[in-house]
């Protein structure tokens, strides 16, 4: 579901660059507000799910892949603003250091991913975990709570795709960006994450939620610390990144997501604004590197991705004022 | 002219006294926060984790790291010890990390300016990749000094066959910039209070501050000198060099080969 | 319940308390070094002309308290007020509210040397009258005066760092004290001084105190405080005379 660069027009990136700015300082000011300076190396590891679960690619139907966000699963956990920050931050390094989405498209991916898909699926999470009582009730939450967010960040995705051949088109008529009209982008967005990635997203989701709470009860904002091992949560991380080339498996790409030649393949002409536009060159560009194989190249990605955002996340807990008791 | 019995009639009086709108503040205020931030680069608050490798092992393996991130054509060899450093930085504790984090960033902003001109050419790549390659050693080097109390780095030195009085030197010297830099505080702090002015020569008193500073610590080198020639130092130190290697070093030794390995297969040499 | 100024416990409003307001006030102040909490809940106020004798053990706050009130250290809960305006962060922010402060409140320190840094004595004690932006004849006159107050003329063209401990310390008091400050605090006053010195600062320290200066110090000397303090201020486990005028603070 990451946009790539150049697929939306530089006035659409604007747009939601701009908008994402405010909620950006909204969302810090609620996490200082909310989250208690020793929490903050949990919401790394949140965050680092959440990255991790990008990884995993899903074959879909219609030939592309998709993957789960876990967006819900922080939301639940920390609260929705704080899943704003971390997914954001989880979707910057993507972009920055392995060319995951576009640099300019961050502000579009994070109004998506890190706004939307969070702030629905908690809303739907919270209405049905107050009708139904107790576990059942936050997992049959974090399920359909996820599987929505999910879902309406793909349509969303759809739509940004989906009006730039309306709207940006050069002299001749040819879609400067992305080619396809909502007829078409729509359909195919949805069918993929109503069906085989809204199942892996609420997999996940649920999957982490019920581990969470059973063998690290503190980790979330209401569990008072009681400052015990949250080593099964760094298990579960390990094992992921363990895991992650698996995510390999799944050939082909995201729908959105192909590079200029496969494009042009499928529709006949190369967009203009995509063959001239600027591309920034990341280090590990789709999370590999050269010569070694690519498993390797994937599981280091996946390292490199988890610790940065455990150090971020950690050093921002030094910014926090200390709860120091003086009496 | 007051005699000695009597308050002069200044000094009987409050002063009023209404400062100077300016801001010169400045001098003191950034030799202050240059001392506080010398204040990081103390080597004496380094504390081993359960699996640390003993210290000379940790020197050793840590230069070999670095030197052939160095040498790495392929930018995976980077990436590697990318991944190590930053998992081994996620564990470290706060403060430490903190330190590393400023440390380390600044080294590979550093060195990714200095490739800026590349950049400009075309080869960004390249300014990127000196960038990690700096961030890569920088941070091995901060995780030694950080994991290893100061003693334990110098004493490490050792069973390098570095002479005694050498290592003896550098333990003092380490010691007395931690002191320094306590001493500068203070008399900075001092400089501060009485500062309530426009000073045409701020250079005059910072220079005095840096001169009282050299006259104690020569006065605290041979203090130190005398006290050890009290305690029987004739000029010899001689210290056997006690090399023992653990279980854990072994682990560590044997990681680093594979990593070795892997280095001369990508760079073509097997 | 502690009390911030035993006036309760005078009959008689103390000779040398000049007005009613307190020059030096603190309230519910709360510090602490890297996570390590300092100072707790401090409530005192000193009235302009007093002299408080801080007394504590080692590790009780004196030292932080003394620079709290001089503005090197800023709370993390609670409020510091000198003669009515609040010193915080922010306010000392602005430079000509700080400077205004530092002139105001003199700090001696308990290492003279990390207070001298000039090339000889008279310099030293020229420093803050010239950073105050007088005459040169005023700052010649009170440098000619300091000299004379401290007895230290000798020492005038020698470099501070030629001198004795004692020489050290009237040095320090006197760079000071040619600024004139409403207040002083002193940090140990007495530390590695001769017997001699020691009396010798203990009489000029009444004389300051004669003409009206606010004085806070901290010592362990139990002999200073009983010749110097109106009233005391016990911080942390400690516990002095308890028939003195006195409050407890940081416990």
């Amino acid at each position: 579901m990451h946009i790539p660069e150049n697929y939306l027009s530089p006035s659409t990136c604007a747009v939601f660059d701009v908008a994402m700015i405010p909620l950006w300082g909204y969302a810090v000011k609620k996490v200082r507000e909310t989250v208690p300076r020793e929490k903050m190396p949990l919401v790394g590891i949140a965050a680092a799910f959440c990255f991790l679960s990008m990884m995993f690619n899903i074959p879909l139907p219609g030939g592309t892949t998709g993957h789960a966000v876990c967006g819900t699963l922080i939301a639940i956990l920390f609260g929705p603003w704080t899943a704003c920050l971390a997914v954001s931050i989880a979707l910057i390094i993507q972009a920055v250091f392995f060319g995951d989405g576009g640099i300019l498209a961050i502000g579009a991916n994070c109004f998506n991913m890190a706004f939307a898909l969070p702030m629905a699926g908690y809303a739907v999470y919270r209405v049905i975990s107050s009708r139904i009582e107790g576990r059942t009730g936050e997992l049959v939450g974090a399920g359909v709570g996820s599987y929505l967010g999910l879902n309406v960040a793909a349509l969303l995705t759809a739509i940004e795709f989906g009006i730039q051949p309306m709207l940006f088109t050069d002299a001749a008529g040819a879609a400067l960006y992305c080619p396809y009209p909502l007829s078409v982008a729509v359909p195919a967005m949805m069918l993929g994450h109503l069906t085989v990635a809204g199942l892996a997203e609420v997999v996940f989701t649920v999957g982490i939620l019920a581990f969470l709470r059973s063998a690290v009860p503190s980790f979330g904002i209401e569990a008072p610390s009681s400052g015990e091992k949250i080593a099964p949560a760094v298990a579960l991380v390990a094992a992921l990144v363990i895991a992650s080339p698996l995510g390999l498996l799944a050939t082909g790409d995201a729908w959105g997501e192909w590079g200029l030649e496969d494009l042009a393949e499928m529709v006949g002409f190369e967009p203009a604004g995509l063959a001239t536009g600027w591309e920034w060159s990341s280090f590990m560009p789709d999370y590999s590197v050269g010569a070694l194989p690519e498993a390797a190249g994937y599981i280091v990605s996946a390292i490199i991705g988890v610790a940065l955002l455990v150090i971020i996340f950690r050093l921002a807990a030094g910014t926090l004022k200390p709860a120091v008791d003086f009496d | 002219m007051p005699g000695h019995g009597d308050i002069p009639g200044w000094l009987a009086k409050p002063q009023s006294f209404e400062p100077i709108h300016d801001r010169s503040a400045f001098a003191t205020r950034s030799a202050l926060s240059v001392t506080a931030v010398l204040r990081q680069l103390r080597l004496d608050d380094g504390r081993p984790s359960r699996f640390s490798a003993s210290a000379p092992v940790k020197l050793a393996l840590a230069l070999g790291a670095i030197i052939l991130n160095s040498l790495a054509t392929n930018l995976m060899v980077t990436l590697v010890l990318l991944a190590f450093v930053l998992v081994r930085a996620a564990l470290l504790p706060r403060r430490a990390l903190a330190r590393f984090a400023a440390v380390a960033a600044s080294a590979a902003m550093l060195a990714a300016l200095l490739a800026l001109p590349a950049a400009l050419i075309g080869q960004s790549a390249s300014a990127i990749r000196l960038g990690l390659k700096a961030l890569v050693s920088t941070g091995l080097a901060m995780e030694v000094a950080l994991t290893t109390p100061a003693a334990e780095l110098t004493g490490g030195l050792r069973a390098f066959r570095v002479p005694n009085l050498a290592i003896t030197t550098i333990d003092l010297a380490l010691k007395n910039i931690v002191l320094l830099g306590d001493c500068a505080l203070e008399t900075l702090t001092a400089l501060t209070l009485r500062s309530v002015g426009r000073d045409a020569d701020k250079s005059a008193s910072l220079g005095g501050v840096a001169g009282t500073l050299l006259v104690r610590a020569s006065r605290a080198a041979a203090d130190t000198y005398d006290a050890m020639r009290c305690r029987g130092f004739e000029g010899d130190y001689d210290r056997e060099a006690q090399v023992r290697l653990g279980a854990d070093d072994a682990v560590w030794i044997a990681a680093f080969a594979l990593f070795a390995t892997m280095f001369l297969h990508l760079e073509d040499i097997i | 319940m502690a009390h911030t100024h035993p006036a309760e416990a005078l009959h008689t409003p103390h000779e040398g308390a000049v007005s009613e307001t307190p020059l030096i006030s603190l309230d519910d102040y709360c510090f602490a070094y890297d996570d390590t909490p300092v100072l707790r809940h401090v409530a005192l106020e000193v009235r302009a002309g007093e002299c408080v004798v801080l007394m504590g053990d080692n590790g009780s706050g004196k030292s932080t308290l003394l620079k709290a009130i001089c503005g090197l250290v800023f709370p993390q809960r609670g409020a510091y007020r000198f003669d009515g305006s609040e010193v915080s962060e922010r306010s000392m922010r602005d430079a000509s509210f700080a400077k205004r402060l530092h002139a105001r409140v003199g700090f001696i320190f308990q290492d003279s040397d990390a207070q001298l840094f000039c090339p000889s004595v008279a310099d030293e004690i020229a420093f803050g009258p010239r950073q105050m932006g007088l005459s040169e004849a005023e700052v010649s006159r009170r440098v000619d005066d300091t000299l004379a107050l401290l007895d230290i003329e000798a020492l005038r063209d020698r470099a501070p760092w030629t001198l004795s401990g004692g020489e050290k310390k009237r040095v320090a008091i006197a760079c000071v004290l040619s600024m004139n400050p409403d207040a002083y605090c002193f940090d140990e006053p007495l530390a590695g001084l001769d017997s001699k010195t020691q009396t010798w600062l203990t009489g000029f320290l009444k004389r300051l105190k004669a003409a009206g200066k606010t004085l806070v110090i901290a010592t362990h000397d139990q002999s200073l405080a009983d010749e110097l303090a109106d009233w005391f201020c016990y911080m942390g486990e400690f516990h002095g005379y308890e028939d003195r005028p006195h409050v407890h603070i940081n416990g």
